[in-house]
């Protein structure tokens, strides 16, 4: 004991005296001495040794006083430029080195890395001298999750001590280019345990491995919207890892994939009652939201309480609103991606949750160990008392139904080939007090099959069907009808991708095919006075060509250029309405038809859509990005309300809807802070959308043959400016973001009553200038933490009546011009407490409780106003708050 | 596994309507133009007004006076029309004729200037065949019978003129006959519990007379009256129904069939006009405006404006119009034993029966 003791304090002892030489400030003594002479002279008594040769400081003098500077920065200021370093070792000896290779600063980087007990595997490709130093060597390989041996798409590589860095594909594979020699290659991936390869480059090669999940959820980061490769990835894209949004207080306690995508900067929601989202001034029509690959068209449950996504049959979601690839196309403001989960290879697992609300449960795992696998989940809802709690009476006296339910089946027929199975269903049902009910489904099922031909080449070749429907059925015997709509939507797509040195390029096609049944409505009884309408269906054929190339031009600057072709056809049977020649398309002015048979073109439209996206580091820690893309979108949502409904139509473009056109620019600039605690970034936009579609007042689009009619053609405009500022490590984790943006649009012609508001530009239904979100994440201990978001933006814009009168004794009631007033703004306040088992690696049940607070100061945000007509039969305005209360839940969630 | 069942919810009431308040500073009045000429013989009225705040419903309305009121024709012929009552504009000599061309200027005190667009004085095809049906959606109430959804509902067979261009609009004004038994009002006595005490009108012609009612001592001005309704929806000709220049079945009304209205008859009168496309389609927003039902899913409501524009460098907002339309009229009257049911004329009201309905009058109709 006693010698330990003695040691322990020799140590410090030591320890104090090198430091101590560093840290001394020079007295202004050095000024105009030579830095040999002068290191001489205070080595000498000091106990410290300084090692170094005379001629590498040959010519090094203090050309100025550093009085009041320690000496390392003295050193470190005056060595600038040089390649020489310096180090301590045994705790005394101050040992300079001529190091062209960094190999000081590497031994330091070996020192922290095992300080932080990261795993460093040594690796070696090829022999050492088979290569002139400084060549460069191409290294490839797939970074795979170690338990579910699922490739890890996003990962970040990068080189140590230089600039090299890239990020895995959708595939987990990279491709990176490194100047033979030996180095350290740091493998990251949010929420996953780093790996470090101690690896001597000498001949192109594989490098590929796994990374295992961190076990210690309660370091994770919180939903940033980025991670470390922020600085790397493309202008606009964003990936989110489901791992983060579970520990964010949830609405009755479901995690919801739309509803985190909403507080993302740049993303606004016009209220609880919508789960569609806003994309930079964007309708939410403008969105591609595809699981599996396939399009998704309802992606919420209840009118938008909740998203109809269970978070754990997701693996990742991927989202881009601007600088979109040119493999993605249709929709014009952004791109949601979620991939659903593969089934572990190795071992069966179950997760769930029990909610006040709804429950889930996934379970997943090895069908045959190593080559099959499965993955299915359920989720439902299980009362209607959801419901039952609302106050305004038409609701409260109606019932509610969900379920989503998803399975993957996938199969490696060998290391380089992969057939997956997906299928997809969601199911809702709403009943209303009056008999009326409410019925919506989208079901998917995709066939995805990778082949890997080389380390270099991939192809994935997708082929699903996709269905949304829904149908209306009221049992009162005076009005019982039964309304149907439906659109089925085959997809496939190929693409093929390549990497060639300092290229990543992507080829493909997709194909896609609507069959629009737009509606039918038929008496269910006998006594029924609804009259039969059908409307006949409708089909076309969306075909497009991409191609991209991503190009390293060198460490600091990446260029993705891409187009896409594309081309729509709306195709028999069909009737076309034709009307006179420059007059408004009206019933008045409807002068014939023309009937096309089955197949025959009806009408054709063709888009380029180009495609770049630039990023420039300075450094490894600052960048500046640049984006553009053009996008064509050929189907349009015609609702009657302003959040995506049930009883939507999606119509298609035709004769006469040509196809919304979609112009962004983008440009941003990101920065992580040295240490990697905090990232800001400030990002702004312009775009331009042409042929959007408004209405025209007052009319009707429910089994309306002559949509035409119904419908304004106009221009959308938005820009806006989006700042953010994420804390990334430490205890407490958050973010901050604040937008400014505006959204307009303009609809505008020659005849009276075909323009809105005189042709001006007025603010689109969802133009709120100020947004801001404040999410954070608070650790109390290892088990406990306090998470919570505030949001805030301004209220959206509405038509109000705001006078009335009567005249021939008929009220009349006088409206604002068209979205001229705004509801009051709409700010909210979440918190949670997270109650996470314990953190043992190894064991049987992995649980946690989430009590959480929505709406904590119980401010009722006005969702929408509304007109009730009084008994003098004058509208009279109601402003309806979704959630009017505080609303607390507690839901428990388990992993087996 | 005990987690299970132990899901614990605290809730409370969760979404609210409440009335939507406008602030003062987000209300803006605008100018009421409510004017037609007809091929019929005048004097015709222009009523000019403001509109009122949505959150006041009490339906009274600020008349504007001391306007300049000009009405003008495709001849050169003019006229200043002459205030009679406020806000009420009256012409003196003008005399409508059907295919003349007629547009109103209007200055107000305030100097604000508006103009209609020219309106043609169409002509008008007849109507024939103004019929009932009655229909039965409940078994009659024995003891409860002042309101019922029976009723009769009032069809017509209409020819269009091919000047009309299929656009037609119908509007009616019924009337019928109310008795009420204002001698029996009370009052709430002074002294302590529920005593009530006679409170006739004066209209009654009877007097409390030391807490005893007395009389009558004038015969009763306010026991009969006679209640007219009108359409509140405009009635509009659809395109699609249009054969031939004729649009048959066309339904106009419904009447109400509870004790009061048919206690005794109902006289019903009907008019078919003529109108410019413009008025159309006004007429036309003002309908879906009104079948817009209280949902949360409803349209953008649309904004009704009519056929005046402002010409001044200063205006108020203007809503209405000034129309010109030719008008045939049939009448058709509804007797208590269409009526396929007995209705017992339980009902008594004790109070003015010129204060139980809104328009409601002690003076005969000259067709009753």
């Amino acid at each position: 004991m006693k010698l330990l003791y003695t040691l322990f304090l020799f140590f410090i002892v030591v320890v104090a005296h090198s430091q101590a030489i560093l840290e001394k400030k020079l007295d202004g003594s050095e000024k105009g001495k030579s830095l040999s002479s002068y290191l001489r002279e205070i080595e000498s008594g000091s106990g410290n040794k300084f090692i170094f040769l005379d001629q590498w400081f040959e010519g090094i003098v203090f050309d100025e006083s550093y009085s009041g500077t320690p000496l390392d920065e003295a050193l470190k200021k005056i060595l600038q430029g040089t390649d020489i370093t310096y180090a301590t070792f045994y705790n005394y000896a101050i040992i300079f080195a001529k190091d062209p290779n960094k190999t000081l600063d590497k031994l330091k980087f070996l020192q922290s890395v095992k300080a932080e007990n990261k795993k460093v595997e040594i690796r070696s490709l090829g022999a050492k001298g088979q290569v002139k130093s400084g060549t460069l060597i191409q290294v490839n390989g797939t970074v795979k999750d170690g338990k579910t041996q699922e490739p890890l798409a996003g990962a970040s590589v990068y080189v140590e001590g230089t600039n090299l860095s890239t990020t895995t594909s959708t595939q987990g594979t990279f491709m990176i280019q490194i100047p033979a020699g030996e180095h350290f290659i740091v493998f990251h991936y949010a929420n996953y345990e780093d790996k470090v390869f101690n690896i001597g480059v000498y001949e192109p090669g594989d490098i590929s491995t796994d990374l295992m999940e961190t076990p210690r959820v309660l370091d994770e980061v919180v939903v940033t919207g980025r991670q470390a490769n922020a600085v790397t990835s493309n202008v606009g894209q964003i990936d989110l890892k489901m791992t983060q949004l579970k520990k964010l207080p949830a609405f009755f306690g479901e995690i919801d994939i739309i509803k985190q995508i909403q507080i993302l900067p740049g993303v606004t929601s016009v209220g609880e009652m919508s789960s569609g989202f806003n994309v930079r001034g964007g309708g939410v029509d403008q969105n591609l939201v595809l699981y599996a690959g396939i399009q998704i068209f309802n992606n919420s449950h209840v009118f938008g309480f909740f998203s109809a996504f269970n978070s754990d049959a997701v693996r990742n979601v991927t989202f881009y609103k601007g600088g979109i690839p040119s493999e993605y196309g249709g929709r014009v403001s952004s791109v949601l991606n979620i991939t659903s989960k593969e089934g572990d290879y190795k071992n069966w697992s179950a997760a769930g949750g029990i909610g006040p609300i709804s429950s889930h449960i996934s379970v997943n795992g090895p069908i045959v160990k190593d080559k099959t696998t499965l993955s299915a989940s359920l989720r439902s809802s299980y009362s209607d008392w959801l419901v039952k709690t609302l106050t305004y009476s038409n609701i409260s006296k109606s019932s509610v139904f969900f379920y989503d339910a998803s399975l993957k089946l996938a199969h490696k027929f060998s290391e380089n080939d992969k057939l997956t199975l997906t299928g997809y269903a969601s199911q809702d049902k709403f009943g209303l007090p009056s008999d009326t009910t409410f019925w919506w489904q989208n079901r998917i099922a995709s066939l995805h099959y990778d082949h890997r031909f080389s380390d270099r080449a991939f192809s994935t070749v997708t082929f699903g069907f996709g269905s949304y429907s829904y149908n209306v059925k009221d049992k009162n015997p005076n009005t019982a009808y039964d309304l149907k709509y439906g659109l089925t939507y085959p997809t496939l797509k190929m693409d093929y991708n390549y990497q060639l040195n300092k290229h990543k390029l992507n080829v493909g096609v997709g194909s896609i095919y609507y069959g629009i049944d737009p509606g039918s409505i038929k008496p269910t009884s006998s006594s029924s006075n609804v009259k039969p309408v059908t409307i006949t269906k409708q089909q076309s054929v969306e075909n497009s060509v991409f191609a991209s190339d991503e190009f390293e031009i060198s460490e600091s600057v990446r260029v993705t250029g891409g187009i896409r072709f594309s081309s729509f056809t709306a195709m028999g049977p069909g009737k076309v309405y034709l009307y006179q020649p420059n007059q408004p398309i009206s019933d008045q002015t409807l002068t014939d038809s023309v009937s096309y048979g089955s197949s025959k073109p009806i009408k054709n439209y063709t888009g380029f859509e180009p495609r770049l996206s630039l990023v420039y580091k300075f450094n490894p820690f600052t960048s500046l990005k640049f984006g553009y893309n053009r996008i064509y979108q050929y189907i349009h949502l015609i609702s009657n309300s302003i959040s995506i409904s049930p009883i939507d139509i999606w119509q298609a473009s035709n004769y006469y809807f040509k196809p919304q056109i979609g112009d962004q620019y983008s440009a941003g600039i990101f920065r992580n802070s040295k240490n990697g605690k905090y990232d800001f970034s400030v990002e702004g936009f312009y775009k331009h959308i042409d042929n959007i579609l408004d209405f025209k007042d007052g009319s009707s689009i429910i089994l309306n043959p002559k949509l035409e009619n119904a419908l304004l053609r106009g221009v959308g405009l938005s820009y806006g400016v989006e700042f953010s500022v994420n804390k990334n490590v430490g205890r407490l984790q958050g973010s901050l973001n604040y937008t400014y943006s505006r959204s307009f649009r303009k609809v505008q012609s020659p005849y009276a009553g075909e323009s809105i508001n005189n042709g001006n530009y007025y603010p689109s239904n969802y133009d709120q200038p100020n947004v801001m979100n404040l999410t954070w994440r608070y650790a109390l201990s290892r088990r406990f933490s306090f998470t919570g978001n505030f949001t805030y933006r301004t209220g959206r814009p509405i038509t109000l009546p705001y006078s009335y009168t009567v005249i021939d004794n008929i009220p009349i009631v006088n409206y604002s011009d068209r979205n001229a007033y705004r509801v009051p703004d709409y700010h909210r306040l979440d918190i949670a407490l997270v109650i996470e088992g314990n953190h043992r690696r190894k064991k049987f049940l992995d649980g946690s409780w989430i009590i959480s607070f929505y709406n904590v100061y119980a401010r009722k945000n006005v969702y929408s106003v509304f007109y009730k007509t009084s008994s003098a039969g004058i509208q009279e305005p109601y402003r309806l708050s979704i959630i009017g209360t505080v609303l607390p839940s507690i839901s428990y969630r388990f992993k087996i | 596994m005990k987690y299970f069942s132990f899901v614990l919810i605290f809730f409370l009431s969760f979404s609210c309507v409440d009335p939507y308040l406008l602030s003062v500073a987000q209300y803006q009045p605008a100018l009421v133009v409510e004017g037609m000429i007809t091929d019929q013989p005048g004097p015709y009225v222009v009523k000019i007004s403001e509109t009122t705040s949505i959150n006041d419903q009490s339906g009274d309305f600020v008349l504007i006076t001391g306007a300049t009121v000009i009405l003008k024709d495709d001849q050169g012929n003019f006229e200043t029309l002459k205030e009679m009552s406020t806000g009420s504009y009256y012409t003196q000599t003008f005399q409508g004729t059907v295919g003349r061309t007629y547009s109103l200027s209007i200055t107000t005190a305030d100097g604000f200037s508006y103009e209609s667009a020219p309106e043609k004085l169409l002509p008008v095809g007849d109507f024939s065949n103004l019929r009932y049906e009655f229909v039965r959606n409940e078994d009659p109430q024995i003891d409860r019978q002042i309101s019922s959804t029976n009723g009769f509902n009032i069809y017509l067979d209409s020819d269009v003129l091919p000047e009309q261009e299929s656009r037609v609009l119908w509007r009616w004004s019924g009337t019928y006959q109310i008795t009420s038994y204002p001698q029996f009002q009370v009052r709430y006595g002074d002294g302590r519990g529920l005593t009530f005490v006679p409170n006739p009108p004066l209209c009654s012609g009877y007097r409390n007379i030391l807490g005893v009612l007395k009389g009558p001592y004038y015969p009763c001005e306010c026991c009969i009256c006679w209640v007219t309704q009108n359409n509140n929806v405009p009635l509009l000709s659809d395109p699609n129904f249009v054969s031939n220049n004729r649009i048959n079945n066309q339904w106009v009304a419904f009447v109400e069939a509870n004790v009061r209205t048919m206690s005794d008859k109902y006289y019903l009168q009907v008019e078919q006009l003529s109108i410019s496309k413009a008025m159309y389609d006004f007429w036309n927003l003002v309908k879906q405006q009104r079948s817009n039902e209280s949902n949360l899913f409803q349209t953008p409501p649309p904004k009704t404006s009519g056929n005046l524009e402002p010409k001044s460098e200063k205006y108020l907002p203007v809503i209405g119009y000034f129309a010109a339309c030719s008008i045939k009229t049939h009448v058709i009257a509804l007797e208590s034993n269409d009526v396929p049911y007995v209705m017992l004329p339980i009902d008594s009201i004790t109070s003015s029966c010129l204060d139980v309905y809104k328009n409601s009058t002690n003076i005969k109709p000259s067709f009753w």
